[in-house]
């Protein structure tokens, strides 16, 4: 009865064209697929996936595909970078200062480049994004969908809000030479990594203990009290020590529990324990070619194995995936050689980066109430010959399966 | 105190301009009046005369129309009649001294003084056609000063605090002294008008003071209409050759577009811009960047993708003597307007037609030798 009931419903509401209406402003869609895999641990056979105005209305497994639907292999949720970097490059950088938490790479993200519409073609439909690298605290980052608007209005995704640093060679990455006196404040004052783990303590110590806090020294607080999470870049073990020692000493201090995220952790799997101690969440950079990463770190296919099997929070990244061979998908597809199920490598692209970013209620998943952020596949996602055929953001068909 | 108001006999600069006037020859006629009678006059509001009188006495225009008073020295040209070509963005002989960069930011200075009215480099825009220009500060400054309007031929100052000139792209970030980032640039632009200590941002923010703001990439642009929209700014973005993609952002600030020139080999997205905004009738106009023939060439590139050569003239004449805040006096050809008129062999958005003479505030200051037609006193 149940069943024929939401048999009964979803042919009423497949009933509606695939094309859409005017009114509908390009946003309603019927779609199908012999699987639907949901990164909830569901998988729907044969489903319907109804989106009405940019949202996931319905899912109906077991419903033959209506004639007009948009029709793929398999279904799954949007992908989400939790580390893009599709910034404005040096222009998002501050350079003036070596810890410049005012600045918003929303100043500075461009939603005109190129890059975004290769992104979202190539599944990925949330990404991050923070200031370059280059700064100890470079900025806060903004959320964003790849497609939709024009204007950060239409396209940011409120979600947790994420100050983004940096330990390790890039911050001290302009150093002045040995000898002789600086030029300008390209020769940065943290020439060391030690220098910059300095300016890290010294930035949260000053804010921690002032009596009439700056604005910037506010939102420092905000970070030592959790209530904005850290997104440190750190490639190597040193520095993601760095960083874990660093919120331990804070909390000892007193200071409040940082929320620690590391990003481009290459090699978080050496000491995972660690991370799971602090609850630690991870975002792998992309799969070197060559097993050595940015800072010499070592990262080899089944990090995100490790990490995973120890307890760690894990998401996959693809950077800015300027090469095609480094797009998100074949990321995934990487840590499935290294040893994750294509659940857990799915979970690692949506919604895990999803949780990651605090946006897991509007993205990350297929669920009916969600954002209508979908990729279709032409097989098996991650395959080797497999890829996305159809991308869906917010019910805006940014690549045509037909 | 700035004075805002028309400074027709520019008192500060009478002196020099009694010895400037670079192209001038001979004045036309001694503070008499005298008409010019012409097959095409061009009003520079989008619409053409035939067979009228250009009738001027003094700097004026006194009257435009089918005769001319008896006793009035008629002076019949062959060829069209047009306004003198407004410069949007001008700083022949200034180089150097529009970029005050011993501070971020200098808004209340005053673009009057890097006004050079013995420059040569004046005689060839005026040659050109062009008999107003608007200094502006340099490009890299964020809020670098009051943008000043000046008749180069005459040596006088126009009109001095004519609009706000700020700098919202990259050009106004440097790699040498912060801001070097958006964000940087963003908070120095977001602390001057919330700071205002001159009260010259108040004015803006009322919309009573126009602004000029540079931008260039179509993020640069979105941004700049958005903060002009938030702030209730008035005036112009000045760059947008991508503005046919942010038209939206654009008209919804009700902002117009000053456009860079086209250079040989530069793609074409000017052209298109142009034709977009002209179509959802966003106005727009010219610079001229201090190299003379630019802003008919692009206007006339155009003319040859599809616009109406009506809106091309517009746009270097009334459309941009409106944008720079100047409509009621320079820009067309009509009673009581200054008398800056030029005599084309052609229509002026031709790129075949010549400047045969150039009057401003009603002194014949350049003519093409030979090609004037009788009368023309000399």
């Amino acid at each position: 009865m149940l069943t024929s009931l939401i048999l009964s419903a979803a042919t009423a509401l497949a009933a509606q064209p695939a094309a859409p209406s005017a009114a509908t402003d390009g946003t309603s869609w019927t779609l199908h697929a012999s699987k639907v895999y949901t990164s909830t641990g569901k998988v729907h056979e044969n489903a319907l996936v109804v989106v009405r105005d940019g949202k996931i209305r319905a899912i109906s497994p077991g419903v033959e595909a209506p004639r007009d639907a948009l029709r793929a292999d398999v279904i799954t949720a949007g992908m989400v970078d939790a580390s893009a970097r599709v910034n404005a490059g040096s222009l998002s950088v501050e350079q003036s200062s070596e810890v410049t938490p005012g600045v918003d790479a929303a100043s500075s993200v461009d939603l005109f480049d190129s890059r975004w519409k290769r992104l979202a073609k190539s599944g990925v439909t949330s990404a991050f994004v923070g200031p370059l690298n280059q700064n100890v605290v470079g900025g806060h980052g903004v959320i964003v969908k790849t497609a939709g608007g024009m204007s950060l209005e239409e396209r940011q995704v409120d979600g947790a809000k994420l100050l983004c640093g940096a330990i390790g060679s890039q911050p001290s990455q302009r150093n002045s030479p040995a000898f002789g006196r600086p030029r300008s404040f390209y020769n940065r004052r943290p020439t060391t990594r030690m220098g910059v783990e300095w300016e890290w303590r010294k930035a949260l110590y000053d804010a921690a203990q002032a009596k009439d806090p700056s604005a910037e020294q506010s939102m420092l607080r905000d970070v030592l009290a959790g209530k904005t999470g850290l997104f440190v870049q750190a490639w190597a073990t040193q520095d993601i020590r760095t960083a874990v020692f660093l919120r331990e000493e804070m909390e000892r201090e007193g200071f409040g529990t940082m929320r620690l995220v590391i990003d481009a952790g290459a090699e978080a799997w050496r000491e995972p324990n660690m991370l799971v101690r602090s609850g630690t969440a991870v975002v792998l950079p992309p799969v070197p070619s060559q097993g050595r990463t940015t800072d010499q770190a070592f990262m080899a296919l089944d990090c995100a194995k490790v990490l995973l099997d120890a307890g760690v929070s894990v998401a996959l990244s693809a950077h800015d995936a300027s090469d095609a061979s480094e797009r998100l998908d074949i990321q995934a597809g990487y840590a499935m050689r290294g040893g994750l199920n294509r659940e857990q490598a799915l979970r690692a692209v949506t919604l895990t980066p999803a949780r990651i970013l605090g946006i897991d209620g509007r993205v990350g998943t297929v669920e009916a109430g969600k954002d209508a952020d979908l990729v279709l596949w032409n097989g098996e996602p991650f395959e080797a010959t497999t890829r996305p055929v159809g991308v869906l953001v917010g019910g805006h068909l940014v690549l045509d399966p037909r | 105190m700035l004075s805002l108001s028309l400074i027709a006999a520019a008192p500060l600069f009478a002196p020099t301009a009694a010895l400037s006037a670079p192209a001038a020859s001979t004045p036309a006629v001694d503070g008499h009046a005298f008409a010019l009678k012409a097959r095409h006059v061009h009003v520079g509001d989008g619409s053409v005369l035939s067979d009228a009188y250009v009738v001027v006495e003094g700097a004026t225009i006194k009257s435009v129309g089918k005769s001319a008073p008896k006793g009035v020295r008629v002076i019949e040209v062959d060829g069209h009649v047009a306004p003198g070509f407004i410069g949007m963005r001008e700083r022949t002989g200034a180089a150097g001294e529009t970029s005050e960069s011993a501070r971020k930011s200098t808004p209340t200075a005053d673009l009057a003084y890097a006004f050079d009215p013995e420059h040569p480099g004046w005689e060839a825009l005026v040659a050109n056609g062009v008999t107003t220009v608007v200094l502006t500060a340099g490009s890299d400054r964020i809020a670098g000063g009051m943008a000043a309007i000046v008749s180069p031929a005459r040596g006088e100052v126009v009109k001095r605090g004519a609009a706000m000139t700020i700098g919202m792209s990259r050009r106004s970030i440097s790699s040498s002294v912060e801001p070097t980032s958006y964000a940087g640039l963003h908070a120095h632009v977001k602390a001057a008008f919330e700071a205002d200590a001159g009260g010259h941002f108040s004015r803006a923010k009322a919309g009573k003071l126009p602004v000029m703001i540079e931008a260039i990439s179509r993020s640069e642009v979105a941004r700049a209409a958005a903060f002009a929209k938030q702030h209730g700014l008035a005036g112009a973005i000045v760059g947008a050759p991508r503005a046919d993609e942010t038209l939206d952002a654009i008209k919804g600030a009700k902002l117009g577009v000053v456009f860079e020139p086209l250079s040989p080999g530069s793609d074409s997205h000017v052209v298109d811009s142009v034709i977009a905004l002209d179509a959802a009738g966003v106005p727009f106009a010219f610079t001229s960047d201090g190299r003379p023939g630019n802003m008919r060439m692009t206007a006339a590139a155009c003319t040859r993708a599809g616009l109406d050569p009506g809106a091309a003239l517009r746009a270097l004449t009334g459309g941009a003597a409106a944008l720079a805040g100047v409509g009621a006096t320079h820009g067309t050809i009509a009673a009581g307007m200054a008398a800056d008129i030029v005599v084309w062999s052609g229509s002026p958005t031709d790129l075949t037609s010549r400047v045969h003479a150039v009057y401003a505030g009603g002194d014949l200051v350049h003519s093409h030798e030979g090609a004037h037609g009788q009368g023309a006193g000399h």
